[in-house]
């Protein structure tokens, strides 16, 4: 009889990895849904009589009205910037801080935790018309309502990333006699970095949503304001472009907030 | 020829020789006890002069790191005190530096902004520039000079300690506290860090106390004055040995010596003896809970 013991074939096949895939194949996978999207689209308007075209127009003849009316858009991108940029830099300057400091005191947890369980929760959206009654422009009431939608986010994990602070930091800082601020400044805050993001992400898809809903209301100008504007005198080709736009530019602040992140939070975390 | 003295478990602080040097450490029957039941360390006596080198060896779990947290000052004792110059300690204090086993140096800041941080502290009279120059200073005593401007992550785990090291020994603090701080190395980048604590420490001027905590044996052999054995479960002091190789030591030769060989498996089979009973004891347990 032979010694040598001859090897079964092996009964499980070896999973086909097949390595990573390639570049290319990832951009076009990407971009697939997009394509059958549009695909779809197209196709419907295409099958659709003439007379809805102004109802479900072509994407071709969206984007030609998209490229008409790009300096109008860019006029309203202006204007809402202007109620969106103070409103959110106002945000996360009052989420972040406030959170750090509530976050890395029990006696602060205490008081405002309760409270903010109940108040954030609460669809900032209804304090629109009040808001608008109130403030002297509209532009302050659409502040308020944009900075008051975003701060929830910011706030609350902002808390979050400060009584999450790794154990080490909190000896480490402890041990070199750092007082609380020191510590909050120089090691809760970037502890607590990730986690703020994270708010400020969520921060700024509301300040969106808030932006274009007060814009719905009282507003003479800005991209909620475009497309309400069309909607109303059922110009649909153009209230969709403005939805496309409206959809381009918060996918760029978006993907701009994204790129900072990667840019601030440049440890392994 | 090094004398062992391994004392008998029911230690009593008059049997601790009594010294009230002026740097001297005192650890006086303390105990620690979490979730209010479960007692961690129980009834510790301990005195450390100024200027030795004393190591805490014991088997993991057995609250080595937690007495070491309460001498920091970072845990507060069930019973019993600790003073420090005849003062009691509460809560951390730039007089005991401590260096952890691992990510002691704050991963946003360049290693020499972690080593300001602590010249900030320890001299605040001094202007931003002095203070780097002067952390550039100390990272040259554990040569990491060339790699004052990188950022924790982009150095090795030994070059962190290094670090973390310097950044402690930037406090200025008369006592260094370490927990298992080259225990996450390989054993090349540990003997080399050993050396390395062994000349900084040999060359401060005044005698720094170290309370350096270890499960390894040939560490606490190599670098301590005296070695304390701790048992778990309470963590109480279960041995202590006076350590008289000469100094300089280097792991070469005194790992070659007869003296060093005896005294090794002498705590050795004393350290292992209480692991075993403790693993016994775990086991009988554990085959109750599951028999039958």
């Amino acid at each position: 009889m032979s010694a040598i013991i001859e090897r079964q074939a092996n009964p499980i096949p070896a999973r086909k990895t097949g390595g990573p895939v390639p570049r290319l194949f990832v951009s076009l996978y990407g971009v697939s849904l997009f394509i059958a999207v549009l695909a779809v689209w197209a196709v419907v308007a295409w099958i659709l009589p003439t007379k809805h075209q102004y109802l479900f127009p072509s994407p071709w003849l969206t984007l030609k009205i998209l490229w008409e009316s790009l300096p109008e858009l860019l006029v309203s991108t202006g204007s809402s910037f202007l109620i969106l940029a103070p409103a959110y830099a106002g945000a996360v300057i009052l989420g972040a801080s406030w959170g750090l400091l509530v976050g890395g005191s029990e006696r602060l947890r205490l008081i405002f935790i309760p409270f903010a369980r109940v108040v954030a929760p609460v669809p900032p959206t209804v304090y629109i018309p009040y808001a608008i009654a109130l403030l002297p422009t509209f532009r302050s009431s659409a502040i308020f309502i944009v900075l008051l939608a975003s701060f929830w986010p910011v706030f609350i994990n902002a808390s979050a990333g400060t009584l999450a602070v790794p154990e080490q930091h909190r000896d480490n800082a402890r041990a070199l006699g750092f007082t609380h601020f020191q510590y909050l400044r120089r090691v809760a805050f970037p502890a607590a970095l990730p986690f703020i993001f994270n708010g400020m992400h969520v921060g700024m898809g509301m300040a969106f949503i808030m932006l274009t809903v007060a814009e719905l209301f009282g507003s003479t100008s800005g991209l909620g304001r475009f497309v309400q504007y069309y909607a109303d005198y059922a110009d649909f080709p153009r209230m969709l472009a403005g939805i496309l736009y409206t959809g381009l530019i918060t996918f760029l602040s978006m993907s701009g907030l994204g790129l900072l992140e990667k840019k601030i939070i440049f440890w392994p975390h | 020829m090094p004398t062992p003295d391994i004392a008998a478990e029911n230690r009593s602080p008059d049997k601790i020789p009594p010294k009230s040097k002026l740097g001297e450490l005192r650890v006086e029957n303390l105990f620690f006890t979490y979730d209010e039941q479960k007692m961690a360390l129980e009834d510790i006596n301990l005195s450390v002069p100024e200027g030795e080198f004393l190591c805490l060896l014991g088997a993991s779990g057995c609250g080595k790191t937690t007495l070491l947290r309460l001498i920091a000052g970072l845990e507060s004792p069930s019973g019993g005190r600790i003073l420090w110059r005849g003062r009691p300690v509460h809560g951390p204090s730039l007089e005991r530096g401590i260096v952890f086993q691992e990510y002691s140096l704050f991963p946003w800041f360049r290693l020499r902004d972690n080593v300001a941080l602590a010249i900030e502290k320890s001299r605040p009279e001094t202007a931003k520039s002095e203070r780097f120059q002067y952390a550039d200073e100390y990272l040259g005593m554990v040569g990491l000079r060339e790699a004052a401007h990188k950022y924790p992550h982009e150095l090795s785990g030994g070059m962190r300690q290094r670090g973390a090291i310097a950044r402690t020994l930037a406090l200025g603090s008369p006592v260094l506290l370490m927990d298992e701080p080259f225990g996450a190395l390989d054993p090349a980048n540990r003997m080399r860090l050993q050396e390395l604590l062994l000349d900084v420490w040999s060359c401060s001027s005044p005698g720094r106390t170290v309370i350096f905590v270890t499960h390894d044996v040939d560490e606490a052999l190599l670098l301590g004055d005296r070695v304390i054995i701790l048992g778990a479960s309470p963590g109480r002091i279960i041995g202590e040995i006076k350590v008289d190789f000469p100094r300089p030591r280097n792991a070469e030769t005194l790992f070659a010596l007869d003296s060093f060989r005896e005294l090794r498996s002498e705590i050795s089979s004393y350290y292992h003896r209480d692991a075993r009973r403790q693993i016994a004891g775990e086991s009988i347990i554990t085959s109750r809970q599951e028999g039958i």
